[in-house]
């Protein structure tokens, strides 16, 4: 009887899940949050430092709270139209690696109206560079009208920002700055994962995007040329890309200054961005992970992400943009003046 | 009552707060998501006004309608209000003469902050009954 109890004992201690030590929990994740309407994807990075463990979701701190196996972080975002709420994600690493949990609750900042997350489940897994599924083998596999999809994209609000940035974004008033007000580009970062269809044309040399917002395009060289001399900087950059084990990667510079989303964090004329796109179901959809590399205004690289559907049907409408009704708006309400003034907040 | 009275009415805000527990679905669809909608309107003030339309602006960044309404005291007051993008709005059918100057409509959606004669969008009722929405997002809803 004995050793039936001890035998019995041993089983069960060799096949106990074992608890996953603190120290796991540093390094870089892939996030994944189940919502059912639009999923959502983000690279979550946790590092302990000597006050404590510190998280940054897509770029941005993300408060956190670790102890033993045990997980608790509040991601701040905006909604489609800039209203303000959290995430709070509360989970478990588990012996396989793996922490998954749910979205306990969001707490409403601005009264945002994300709902119907909570309760959502989520799972965050070491982040690796793996290859696509399907990987790109001729870029005329991209050739088409994209759509975009819901999700993916946490629309994370705070970002890293350098000194000198909060500073510009503490002096930064949607209502007067946003460039698009005023029927201006509101630069690449913005543009190219807004909720707009898009075109995409292969030649030999070069890529055409030709984006429905704002009636954008750009070209994206890809016979290696050598970059062109005096090349004036603009909303979407000079732009260079390149397969790359099965994405299509593209690299960016020259822009404006302008900002990266609803906050007004500015991007600097510095500035470079890095695009991987990756085709999935059976080339039926892409998906698109941005990161603005600049060291002026962010002290991580801030990561956008966007998807999109073939719907080769579709016909990319034009975007005639008149800003008479904004300034008209402006002298209505007596601001003409102060919208000079702020002339120097408008890069 | 004049012509041109307004009915103005808060909406009830109890309606807008179940809306907002039950999941979302009555906001999730709006998408003036090119610009920050949040600094300039409150979602929680929403209204109904209704007036005769004075002036159209058929274009982007947004639709634009001027409508000339009667204030409670009687007073006529121009408002700025507007809509989705015309690319937006035309694919669900929401033309540039749907709306025409003289027409008498009633709009229903959030007012300013501050200014409280801006109001964006997010129903109007035409002369003929039909109810059209500047909610929806013609490629955003596939899957």
């Amino acid at each position: 009887m004995m050793r039936k109890k001890l035998a019995l004992f041993l089983v069960c201690i060799m096949t106990a899940p074992a608890m996953a030590d603190e120290s796991e929990f540093e390094g870089s994740w892939m996030l994944d949050v189940q919502v059912p309407a639009a999923p959502l994807a983000g690279l979550l990075e946790l590092d302990s430092t000597d006050s404590g463990w510190v998280a940054f979701v897509e770029g941005g701190p993300a408060p956190v709270k670790i102890e033993d196996n045990h997980i608790e972080l509040l991601i701040d975002a905006r909604d489609r139209q800039g209203y303000l709420f959290q995430r709070k994600l509360v989970g478990e690493l588990n012996a396989d690696g793996v922490m998954t949990g749910s979205m306990e609750s969001i707490d409403v900042l601005e009264s945002a109206a994300e709902f119907g997350e909570n309760g959502s489940s989520w799972s965050a897994r070491p982040h690796i560079d793996s290859p696509p599924q399907q990987p790109i083998k001729n870029l005329s596999e991209l050739a088409g009208t994209w759509a975009p999809l819901r999700g993916v994209d946490f629309r994370k609000w705070t970002m890293a920002l350098t000194p000198a940035a909060k500073e510009w974004v503490a002096g930064y008033d949607a209502r007067m700055d946003e460039p698009q007000k005023r029927c201006i580009s509101p630069g690449l970062v913005a543009a190219v994962t807004w909720s707009f269809p898009f075109e995409i044309v292969v030649a030999d040399d070069k890529l055409v995007l030709l984006y429905e917002a704002f009636n954008l395009s750009r070209r994206v060289f890809i016979d290696g040329r050598k970059d062109p001399d005096f090349y004036p900087n603009s909303s979407m950059g000079y732009s260079t890309g390149r397969l790359e084990n099965g994405e299509f990667v593209v690299e960016s510079k020259l822009l404006t200054h302008t900002t990266r989303d609803f906050n007004g964090e500015p991007i600097s004329e510095n500035a470079t961005t890095i695009e991987r796109y990756r085709l999935s179901d059976n080339s039926n959809r892409l998906s698109l992970e941005l990161t603005l590399i600049d060291p002026d205004n962010y002290e991580r690289p801030p990561i956008r992400r966007r998807v999109w559907t073939r719907q080769d049907d579709a016909v990319i409408y034009p975007f005639e943009c008149d800003p008479d009704s904004f300034f008209r708006q402006l002298f209505d309400e007596g601001r003409m003046q102060e919208y000079i003034d702020r002339t120097p907040r408008r890069p | 009552m004049g012509q041109l009275s307004a009915k103005l009415r808060r909406a009830n805000l109890a309606f807008v707060a179940i809306g907002s527990l039950a999941g979302g679905s009555w906001f999730a669809t709006e998408a003036l998501a090119h610009h920050s909608y949040a600094a300039e309107f409150d979602r929680n003030a929403p209204m109904t006004i209704e007036g005769v339309v004075t002036e159209v602006w058929f274009k982007s960044p947004h639709v634009r309608y001027y409508i000339k309404v009667a204030d409670e005291d009687g007073n006529e007051v121009i408002w700025d209000t507007r809509g989705l993008t015309p690319v937006k709005l035309v694919r669900s059918g929401w033309l540039k003469d749907t709306i025409k100057v003289g027409d008498r409509v009633k709009l229903f959606g959030h007012i300013g902050h501050t200014n409280k004669h801006i109001m964006s969008i997010l129903d109007v009722t035409l002369p003929d009954g039909r109810v059209l929405t500047s909610r929806s997002v013609a490629y955003d809803i596939k899957e």
